[in-house]
């Protein structure tokens, strides 16, 4: 196995005296799909915040190609090619379509994407380039939220529940676009609540629970695995 | 000993009635500054009707003054309230600053006042009275920090949508502090007037206000001393820099300058906050038999309705969070809500608390009208109790101070009581603290008692928020994702506690991601998805449900689910 | 008649540089910097200082004032606003905060210029006067009114058009969301205050300028009405403050034609409170420093 271009050393995240993430352990190869999966409150978005940077681990190390970023602020981070989508989206609505998307490039000025390749791949996005992005419905702030981090050619792309509150209709169309940028040769680390169709579009997958991973390995045996159904249900 | 320093005593004194003004407020969360403008007001108004002969013979004229004063100050300050409580923070304190300019402006371009010349008054106002008039307020505000008025004051400034929660009634609450700080700062000018025997309208201007600001956040305004302390404290420095032989200007509005920046970076309770006692452990304090037989009076009886709610809906512009959502609650049962994120849960239980008003359809909880928005505290007294998906406890009140508050509704006031030290002031602080003694032991925090909100661990601060919602002893309680972060262990203990509130004849509407403990704890469960509910029934029928399943695991290939 | 009206519009050019730097910080940061009064004297102490001292002209004099201004905010925002970030009260302590940060200033330019009013060496700059339309301006008024349009509608555009303004605009509607796309908030935040300040600076140049003189006290009647100029033309709205600074200088001339200059005071306070009571997101309130 050639050596992961990210890997997530037992890292433990808390807020105050709350422990979000116990020790996760979470790594990707280059090019690679993994998914984190696991009921609200899991711990799935925290991991994330600590992979971006958003929070500082308490414990641990987020090595990125090889790097410790562990320290690093979450705007070196992007500028290095580690992006993250975050969860609800986030993006700017007072600001125009245009202007989230330039500012989504201005971290990586050499490597970013030209804002026209954008439109192409989005073309919803086009059409609306000089409105403010609160205009756009739901779906299409989540392309735009995903067409921003695409914008800065990123190495490794973190998704963090991409298809909550999307229509099926919708959540469709965001799995497609997540099978482009794989075939880009983008790295992807996808956190999702919907976790059959998450594991279906990875290869690799991990199940939190209360901030710890309880089951991991290839994305197919987890969806075969009683066990993770019950993580969410807890059916017997 | 102390003679010669009369009239920096004095001015100690006037400094800290002053510094009150603000505290009155400050302890109430609010930034007002309008206090100049009381005082002036109340000032001009007292040379009206001050005698200038003593009273008796022998007793200082200001005696009518002081009352007049408040009054001034008092009514001003409600006056002026009725527009601009609606505004907050900073907008608060900038309308507040535009009366004390324009009453300024005013009283210079007035004839009576001839002016920005000023008028020349009698010095009345001695060393004591104005020590006295400190000590009196200095006892009010000892009396009230721990009534219920007090409590409810603290809830305010803490967090206004949990205070309301709690039957707090936020606008009445903010009035208070407002009219209250006016009274105070009409004594002040009228105190000033008759002290320094000379005031013109540039007496009462914006720099006064940072002074009495300053003062009154340097001594702290979390402790009834604090303005006397913050006080003591600005007239110290200068006799000390006086001493030390560093006689410059500059040098006292530097020293005071950095020593502000210091308290409010490192000390955020002022200077009063250094000589608190480590907050003591509360004493066990036992319902008495007739006091809990009380506190369950007018339930309902099991089986009754008490909520229902017909084709409710909320939308936020363009976004629908809930559509058309009929249910119904009955006395006695615990009724889950699931559903995935966004799904519209949150925002069901925010109209059925009162917190927001729905767009559409309508509905009753315990025969109080869905509506109007602000008026949370009517669900709370009717009997409406809930916890927050995202913790709002009291920060800078100890965990059972914190569910003191709660038991607003079931107490009552106690303030003017507890000046007068009357007997029945006792009982019902009895009541209160033997209710969240109860409440605090029920959830086992009672060993954790007098530590902050902040200092406990995630499922305690759960815990500790149910408790809070417990002591007004709902009828309906509202649980917002109270397992949300707890683990196993901690969510086991949680849904036994629910078991045993039904058990007590409580009603429970609980919303909870963790499946597992509604499917085991709930009578009945409802399932919402895109604002909608899409199921609901017995727990077991729910769990196997299809489309259940689908919204929270997402579509199946085969278009069956193999495992539940 | 006209001439009063003319003065009107020099004062309220400045009113609303001194108001325009205050709305940048609230619009972007949700900071109420009562430090800015302070920052303006200072400028005008610094500025008659490098006049007297070097006898530097006015075109090198402005940029080294603004330069100074800047440092100041980036200290104030050091010192005064950033260790509170996070904190439950950090609103009101970020007010008491800039206030002590004020009177600290204050008291350094007492300790070094004492408490007389210092004035610009005489001859320092031309008192050439000029008659347009039957009013007469001094070049100076000229000079200010030219400056302080300029330096406004820079900042509108920098704010607009700039990465830096569309990092700043992303940090005022969601700092969170600026981080993940890359935006330095730390640095957005100083470089905020650096433009904030060194605009307020400027604006004591000016007023001290067109005075002749400045005094410790210079920047206590311009917070006041820096209020009111923020409140009318919206809180957080460049455009509402240059309007709104220019609106009282207009409306502080006609009461002084039509009344009495005591009653001066009374206009800005009752149209602030008023805007408060009515409307209070401002007369322009829509326009935001977001959305410019």
């Amino acid at each position: 196995m050639s050596s992961p271009i990210l890997s997530v050393e037992s890292v433990h995240v808390s807020y105050g005296r709350v422990e979000a993430v116990r020790g996760v352990s979470v790594e990707v190869d280059e090019g690679g799909l993994i998914a984190l999966v696991g009921a609200n409150g899991a711990g799935k978005s925290s991991v994330l915040a600590a992979v971006s940077g958003l929070v500082r681990p308490k414990a641990g190390k987020v090595l990125f190609d090889g790097r410790d970023v562990t320290r690093w602020p979450a705007h070196r981070r992007v500028g290095a090619g580690l992006v993250l989508v975050p969860e609800g989206r986030q993006i700017l609505g007072t600001l125009t379509v245009a202007e989230n998307l330039r500012l989504g490039a201005h971290r990586r000025r050499r490597q970013a994407a030209p804002i026209e390749d954008m439109f192409e791949l989005f073309p919803v996005l086009a059409e609306r380039r000089n409105l403010p992005a609160s205009a756009l419905s739901g779906g299409e702030q989540q392309m735009l939220a995903i067409a921003r981090a695409m914008i800065a050619r990123p190495r490794v792309m973190l998704l963090d529940e991409p298809s909550m509150g999307l229509a099926p209709k919708m959540v469709d169309e965001v799995f497609t676009v997540i099978e482009k940028i794989r075939a880009t040769g983008v790295t992807v680390v996808l956190v999702e609540q919907n976790a059959r169709r998450a594991l279906r579009a990875a290869e690799h997958g991990y199940v939190l629970d209360t901030g710890e991973i309880t089951h991991s390995g290839p994305a197919k045996e987890l969806l075969d695995n009683p066990r993770v159904v019950e993580a969410y249900l807890g059916a017997e | 000993m102390l003679a010669g320093y009369d009239t920096l005593i004095t001015t100690v004194a006037l400094g800290a009635i002053l510094a009150y003004s603000f505290y009155v407020v400050l302890m109430a969360g609010q930034l007002s500054l309008g206090q100049a403008g009381f005082a002036s007001l109340a000032a001009y108004t007292s040379t009206l009707v001050v005698p200038t002969e003593p009273l008796f013979g022998s007793l200082s004229p200001v005696l009518i003054g002081i009352p007049v004063g408040a009054l001034v100050g008092g009514a001003a300050a409600f006056v002026l309230g009725l527009p601009v409580l609606r505004l907050r923070g900073v907008f608060l304190a900038i309308a507040t600053i535009a009366f004390g300019e324009m009453v300024r402006v005013f009283m210079t371009n007035a004839e009576w006042t001839r002016g920005a010349l000023g008028m020349r008054l009698d010095k009345w106002v001695t060393i004591d009275l104005a020590w006295i008039v400190v000590a009196v307020l200095a006892y009010l505000f000892w009396r009230l920090g721990p009534s219920r008025t007090g409590r409810a004051f603290a809830a305010v400034r803490e967090d206004e949508l949990a205070a309301g929660s709690m039957g707090v009634d936020v606008v009445r609450t903010r009035m208070a502090s407002f009219v209250g700080s006016g009274m105070i700062a009409g004594v002040y000018g009228v105190m000033f007037a008759y002290f320094f025997g000379r005031i013109t309208p540039g007496s009462f201007d914006f720099g006064l206000m940072m002074d009495g600001l300053v003062t009154a956040v340097l001594g702290g305004y979390l402790v009834f001393f604090g303005p006397v302390l913050g006080a003591g404290f600005l007239s110290a420095v200068p006799e000390g820099l006086d001493a030390t032989g560093l006689e410059a200007g500059w040098v006292y509005p530097f020293f005071t300058g950095l020593l502000l920046l210091a308290v409010i970076l490192f000390l955020p309770g002022g200077l009063s906050s250094l000589f608190l006692r480590r907050r003591r452990r509360p004493k066990p304090v036992e319902l008495t038999d007739a006091e809990r037989a009380g506190l369950f009076a007018g339930y309902s009886e099991p089986g009754t309705e008490i909520a229902r709610v017909r084709g409710l809906g909320k939308s936020y512009g363009a976004v629908q969070a809930v559509r058309s959502v009929d249910l119904e609650l009955k006395s006695g049962e615990i009724l889950g809500v699931i559903g995935p994120n966004g799904a519209g849960k949150t925002t069901l239980i925010n109209m059925l608390s009162g917190l927001e008003p729905p767009t559409s359809g309508e509905g009753e909880v315990l025969d109080v009208k869905l509506g109007q928005t602000g008026r949370s505290h009517r669900f709370a007294r009717a009997g409406v109790s809930r916890t927050f998906q995202h913790s709002k406890l009291f920060n800078r009140l100890s965990a059972f101070e914190n569910v003191l508050v709660g038991t607003h509704v079931k107490v009552k006031g106690t303030f003017l009581k507890r000046l007068l030290w009357l007997p029945s002031a006792r009982r019902e602080e009895h009541l209160a603290l033997a209710v969240a003694w109860e409440q605090i032991r029920r959830v086992g925090l009672e060993d954790r008692a007098h530590l902050r909100p902040g200092s406990l661990s995630y499922g305690d601060q759960r815990r500790l928020e149910i408790a809070r919602a417990l002591a007004s002893y709902p009828e309906l309680l509202i649980l917002d994702e109270p397992a949300a972060g707890m683990n196993h262990v901690e969510a086991g203990e949680l849904a036994e506690l629910i078991g045993s509130l039904a058990a007590d004849g409580i009603t429970v509407l609980l919303i909870e991601h963790n499946v597992k403990m509604v499917l085991d704890t709930c009578t009945r469960v409802v399932v919402m998805n895109f604002g909608e509910v899409i199921a609901s029934g017995e727990p077991r029928e729910v769990a196997t449900d299809p489309k259940v399943v689908e919204a929270y695991l997402g579509a199946e290939d085969t278009g069956e689910s193999q495992y539940v | 008649m006209l001439q009063q009206l003319a003065n009107g519009v020099f004062s309220g050019a400045i009113y609303a540089l001194f108001a325009i730097g205050f709305t940048l910080v609230f619009g972007i940061l949700r900071h109420l910097n009562l430090a800015h009064a302070a920052i303006f004297t200072a400028g005008a102490f610094v500025g008659i200082e490098l006049a007297t001292r070097s006898g530097i002209p006015l075109w090198l004099l402005l940029p080294i004032v603004a330069a100074a201004g800047g440092i100041a905010g980036v200290l104030l925002e050091r010192v005064a606003f950033r260790p509170l970030a996070g904190r439950d009260d950090e609103h009101f302590a970020g007010l008491i905060s800039s206030v002590a940060f004020g009177s600290v200033l204050i008291a350094l330019l007492q300790a070094r210029y004492g408490t007389e009013p210092q004035s610009f060496p005489s001859g320092y700059f031309p008192n050439q006067l000029y008659e347009i339309a039957g009013v007469r301006v001094t070049l100076v008024q000229l000079l200010t009114l030219g400056l302080a349009l300029a330096l406004m509608l820079g900042l509108a555009w920098l704010v607009s058009k700039s990465s830096l303004g569309r990092s700043m605009r992303a940090v005022a509607e969601n700092p969170t969301a600026a981080r993940v796309v890359g935006v330095n908030v730390g640095r957005v935040t100083a470089g905020t205050y650096a433009l904030s300040s060194s605009l307020g600076a400027v604006a004591g140049v000016l007023l001290s300028i067109n005075l002749g003189q400045a005094n410790r006290d210079l920047g206590l009647s311009i917070e006041l009405i820096g209020f009111a100029v923020i409140i009318l033309g919206g809180l957080g709205s460049l455009w509402g403050a240059m309007a709104a600074g220019l609106i009282l200088g207009l409306a502080e001339a006609l009461t002084i034609h039509l009344f009495d200059s005591t009653w001066k005071g009374l206009v800005a306070f009752a149209l602030l409170f008023a805007v408060l009571v009515l409307r209070p997101k401002g007369l322009f309130g829509s326009v935001r420093v977001r959305e410019v």
